[in-house]
């Protein structure tokens, strides 16, 4: 059970017990609350964003030195990681993360995104490498939170408000 | 003009040359790198000419076909009894990760038995098969093998697969699709055929944000054509190894004026030429008229009201 479902069903709960005096239907309730939770979550994906260091690639260039986390990538990585992100004024629209999986451990890969603002999609990482016990509460995000409303793995926006079949990519709202 | 054409010429066989050799490959010193390699090449390959390609029909996604055959030429022939013994367990888990990738483009059920084969071996070495259960669920069910992705969760009960309803299947000639229940509980085996006059087919996915946006705009924007939807269209989902079952049941009943249901094969919409979302295909009697992807925040009401148009709902 993820967390979400979690959250709802003990909410689904309480307004059972309330039903008789507040007269409203759970489900209703139920529905509510995951609404503001995704509500929640798209505001803190455009927060995120407009806080990021990087809000196109030539930031994205400009931060891809011996410091950056994006330095922990092989050469051939870092270069396809920043040639894949779409950036628009909504935030980052998509990005392919199969490398940094396959390169990086999880707190790695969150150090990444947060240069874009899409540290939120942490919770799409599989695969990467545990090493520390941030990593594997990090890991841990994505195994209580498999359903986003911010983006989904598996897809690439091939074009404005257009998402694309593609392994290892994510497709984000602001598609 | 002869300068032209020698060079178009030129053009024509690099291309050629290129295409063919992105599956080049070495069958007397094979190695997983190289492999890899190519895997990387087809991906490259689509990557760069996916940007100005959607709405039309110029750019065929040959994905499916250009895995299935590098797999065919390069892995299959490659992967021995012999070799998956001596395989050291950093080379399985590269094995399997490319494999996994070629299952998410082929859908093959040829992929999904070598994986299996490769999960037995790691399996036989003492080494853990948690880590690769769910990949090998969701190459399963993108090829429809929905038994085998049943008996895969009963053989391993703690092990976390993605949602999987149950899945009636009926004796169907031609087109068919998955469609929910009235009670939610189950999808079921349906033909589909196009009625008389016009009619609106959506490519879409109940996780896609462009999608929701349309769906959106339907419901509070413009409810007239939310009703002529309702009556005059079907929203069809291709999955992809995961059958969001959860989020596809909450978005037919959060838009009740459409039932979302799901493509039991691709080859069942010849119509379709990229499985991008949404596609919105323009169909009358039968015969596709019409045809644009994608559903920016601007929305394109021009185009979808010229295309009801085109099909007489307007």
């Amino acid at each position: 059970m993820t967390l979400r479902q979690t959250i709802l069903a003990v909410a689904a709960a309480l307004c059972v017990s309330s039903v008789s005096a507040s007269n409203i239907e759970p489900r209703l309730n139920v529905q509510m609350l995951e609404s503001k939770i995704d509500t929640m979550l798209i505001e803190q994906f455009e927060l995120d964003f407009a806080l990021a260091p990087a809000k196109n690639h030539q930031q994205l260039y400009d931060l891809s030195g011996a410091n950056s986390p994006l330095s922990l990538l092989s050469e051939s990585a870092k270069q396809r990681f920043i040639e894949s992100v779409k950036f628009t004024d909504n935030g980052v629209a998509s990005f392919y993360l199969s490398d940094l999986e396959a390169e990086l451990t999880y707190s790695q890969v969150y150090r990444v995104l947060s240069l874009i603002g899409a540290q939120s999609l942490i919770t799409k990482v599989t695969g990467a490498r545990i090493e520390s016990r941030l990593d594997a509460m990090l890991a841990k995000k994505g195994q209580v939170q498999s359903m986003s409303p911010i983006g989904e793995k598996g897809y690439y926006c091939a074009s404005k408000g257009t998402c694309r079949q593609e392994d290892g990519a994510i497709c984000t709202k602001s598609c | 003009m002869q300068r032209i054409k020698s060079g178009c010429g030129y053009l024509v066989v690099s291309i050629v040359f290129f295409l063919n050799n992105v599956y080049a490959c070495n069958v007397s010193n094979f190695s997983l790198e190289q492999f890899g390699n190519g895997v990387v090449n087809i991906k490259e390959k689509y990557r760069h000419s996916v940007a100005d390609v959607v709405d039309d029909a110029i750019y065929i996604d040959n994905r499916t076909t250009d895995f299935q055959a590098y797999f065919r030429k390069c892995l299959s022939p490659n992967i021995s009894e012999q070799w998956l013994q001596q395989a050291t367990h950093s080379q399985l888990h590269q094995l399997l990760y490319l494999l996994k990738t070629t299952s998410f483009y082929t859908m093959s059920s040829e992929v999904n038995a070598l994986y299996a084969k490769v999960l037995e071996v790691v399996k036989s070495k003492g080494l853990a098969v948690e880590p690769y259960l769910d990949d090998l669920h969701r190459g399963y069910v993108r090829a429809g093998e929905f038994e085998n992705a049943l008996a895969l969760e009963r053989d391993f009960p703690q092990a976390v697969f993605s949602e999987l309803p149950e899945i009636r299947r009926m004796p169907v000639v031609g087109r068919s699709v998955f469609k929910l229940d009235q009670t939610h509980r189950f999808v079921k085996q349906q033909p589909f055929s196009f009625p008389q006059d016009g009619y609106i087919v959506v490519i879409s996915s109940p996780i896609c944000n462009p999608c929701k946006r349309l769906l959106n705009w339907l419901k509070t924007d413009e409810p007239e054509l939310g009703r002529l939807f309702s009556k005059h269209s079907s929203w069809v989902f291709s999955q992809n190894g995961k059958m969001y079952w959860s989020a596809l049941k909450a978005i037919n009943e959060t838009y009740g004026f459409m039932n979302m249901s799901y493509a039991v094969s691709r080859a069942d919409w010849p119509e379709v030429t990229h499985w991008v979302t949404p596609t919105l295909l323009f169909f009358k009697d039968g015969e596709l008229k019409a045809r644009f992807a994608g559903w920016p925040q601007e929305g394109r009401a021009k185009e979808l009201k010229n295309a009801l148009k085109i099909i007489g709902l307007m």
